[in-house]
């Protein structure tokens, strides 16, 4: 566990130190700058909704770059500098060097999703403030925005992000290059994206060979549309997620992790650093 | 009852495969050797002669096509064999943006010290290699001698009681290697094993005590340096303030004393011992 745990920590300042917050800033002001951008036009209380999309819409898109661009990246530095071969000649299993790396990276997506959530909590609390006091009359009930929803936006993408990095750090051990590793982790993570387009097919129909490569499909990548609740969430159009639902869909992507650093952790093994 | 030797290696034969056609590169072919415990042995050859291969599969790092290894006694497959064991690879760069001193904690800490120890251990190395001043500084800052001493130290921060160091003095300069050399001989003298592996065959000379001598994945010659240069022995003499005249009472009081002579050569003395000399009255590097 200590040998996880220092290799856990030793990623995370390698990063940190690597300027990662100056982008989390840069984004922050980006997303930031654009909501008070859109605020002069405004359109009522349909801008906090708006707001929200761009925020989660952040989340969702820089995530998913972050995530596959840094986890192939750092495993790829750490075998070219020799690092990788100071760590594994020492009695560390290959195991906990992948769990330490991966945990690294996992903090660091925790650490942006908290940071970008946060934000647009603010921004849609002060908001939505201001256009209470300039249209009352549209706000009969009070509030709209269901704040208490931010944290099991934050919580579902954090374990989403988290499925990310380790499909991609399972591509990764497969890979000799980390251009390779990028591109067919991006294309791992569009196809779980459009896993409902292959649930939709397969309920249609075709042929019998055709549904049984889709099911097949279906089952080895994680359907990534089960975590785009963003809908369901703070400012739902119908019912809102419920909180099974959404412990659900946690356990279901906290599964997926497991399975795939397993796998990668197996061809790891195998590989000669 | 004899001891069980650092290092040993049976018919050790590694083949890498490239491409999907199946071309197969045979990097060691059918090496086998044994270190002694507390020795320095040099694993030496020219580049691509397979030194920094057969390092790897000692460490367990990659699997031998054909062959054992084990380091005292324990399979270097198995975790257990890489407990006491330092390592120093090829030209490493290390992450850039921590300290030396937190890099020295970091693989201290993967060794298993803790608290205390780890502290003090920490210290103990970095002085060993001379680098407390640059202790607090980023590593992208270190020169490349320096990185390479950080290199050691954190092959050594454990106490290991074999340390495997692969090319330690490739790109540094004389004043550097000769601080490696200082170390190596200290770890010697603290009765450890080191195995050194280098291109550089008149650097490693005087520290090594048996040397195995790799071309082309094989093994040309080994055995302990005395014997192996004994063989072929010759001496020199040393005459300092040298003219003409000297150089003929020097031969005729050899000829005298019926002792042959191959050849005289001037002796200009070489840069590198030039250098030397004036740095060691500037002082130490930075
Ligand atoms: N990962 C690898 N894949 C293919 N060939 C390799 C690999 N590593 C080393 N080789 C080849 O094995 C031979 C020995 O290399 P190496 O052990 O690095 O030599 P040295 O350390 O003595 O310079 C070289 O011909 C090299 O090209
Ligand atoms: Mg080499």
């Amino acid at each position: 566990m200590r040998v996880i745990f220092s290799i856990t920590q030793i990623t995370f300042l390698e990063v940190v130190r690597q300027r990662f917050f100056n982008f989390l800033l840069l984004l922050a002001l980006v997303f930031s700058g654009s909501s008070l951008f859109f605020q002069q036009f405004n359109f009522g209380s349909s801008e906090l909704k708006f707001i929200y999309d761009l925020g989660s819409g952040t989340v969702l898109f820089f995530g998913t770059l972050l995530g596959v661009l840094l986890t192939a990246q750092l495993i790829f530095t750490e075998i070219e500098n020799k690092t990788a071969l100071t760590i594994l000649a020492r009695p560390v299993h290959r195991l906990q060097f992948l769990l330490g790396k991966f945990l690294g990276i996992w903090l660091l997506m925790w650490v942006f999703v908290l940071v970008v959530t946060s934000l647009l909590g603010v921004i849609l609390f002060f908001r939505e403030s201001a256009l209470l006091h300039l249209t009352p009359d549209l706000f009969p009930d009070g509030r709209h925005t269901r704040y208490g929803d931010l944290l099991i936006f934050g919580l579902i993408q954090g374990v989403r992000l988290g499925v990310i990095s380790a499909m991609t750090l399972f591509f990764t051990a497969l890979s000799r290059s980390t251009m390779y590793a990028m591109v067919i982790s991006f294309m791992g993570v569009m196809i779980c994206q459009l896993q409902y387009i292959a649930q939709e097919a397969t309920l249609a129909g075709r042929s019998w060979f055709y549904s049984a490569f889709l099911q097949i499909i279906q089952l080895v990548f994680p359907n990534f549309s089960l975590f785009n609740t963003s809908d369901l969430l703070v400012f739902p159009s119908g019912d809102a997620l419920s909180m099974t639902s959404s412990w659900m869909i946690m356990g279901y992507g906290v599964l997926y992790i497991g399975v795939l650093l397993g796998l990668a952790a197996m061809i790891f093994q195998q590989r000669e650093v | 009852m004899a001891e069980i030797p650092a290092i040993t290696i049976e018919k050790l034969t590694k083949e890498y495969r490239l491409g999907l056609r199946g071309f197969v590169v045979r990097a060691v072919d059918d090496l086998s050797l044994s270190v002694p415990t507390n020795s320095v042995f040099g694993l030496l050859g020219p580049n691509g002669s397979g030194k920094s291969t057969t390092i790897k599969a000692i460490l367990g790092l990659i699997r031998p096509t054909r062959g054992s290894l084990q380091i005292f006694g324990s399979s270097s497959s198995s975790i257990v064999s890489r407990q006491r064991v330092g390592y120093l690879p090829e030209r490493p760069d290390f992450y850039q943006f921590l300290t030396g001193r937190e890099l020295i904690h970091f693989y201290g800490k993967l060794s298993g010290l803790a608290d205390v120890r780890l502290e003090e251990r920490t210290n103990e190395v970095l002085h060993q290699v001379n680098l407390v001043d640059a202790a607090d500084r980023s590593l992208s800052t270190y020169s490349k001698g320096m990185l390479q001493r950080i290199g050691l130290a954190q092959a050594i921060v454990h106490d290991p009681d074999l340390v495997i160091l692969d090319e330690p003095t490739a790109g540094v300069d004389p004043l550097g290697a000769e601080a490696m050399a200082d170390i190596i001989l200290a770890l010697k003298a603290a009765g450890k094993t080191v195995l050194l592996c280098s291109h550089h065959l008149s650097q490693v000379e005087q520290l090594c005590d048996s040397v195995a001598i790799l071309y082309k994945g094989r093994c040309l010659v080994q055995g302990p340096l005395e014997e192996l240069l004994e063989r072929n022995a010759a001496g020199s003499i040393r005459i300092p303030h040298w003219s003409p005249e000297v150089e003929q009472q020097a031969l005729e009081a050899l000829k005298a004393a019926g002792i042959p002579v191959e050849g005289v050569r001037m002796d200009r003395g070489s840069l590198e011992a030039l250098f030397l000399e004036h740095a060691r009255k500037g002082g130490r590097d930075r």
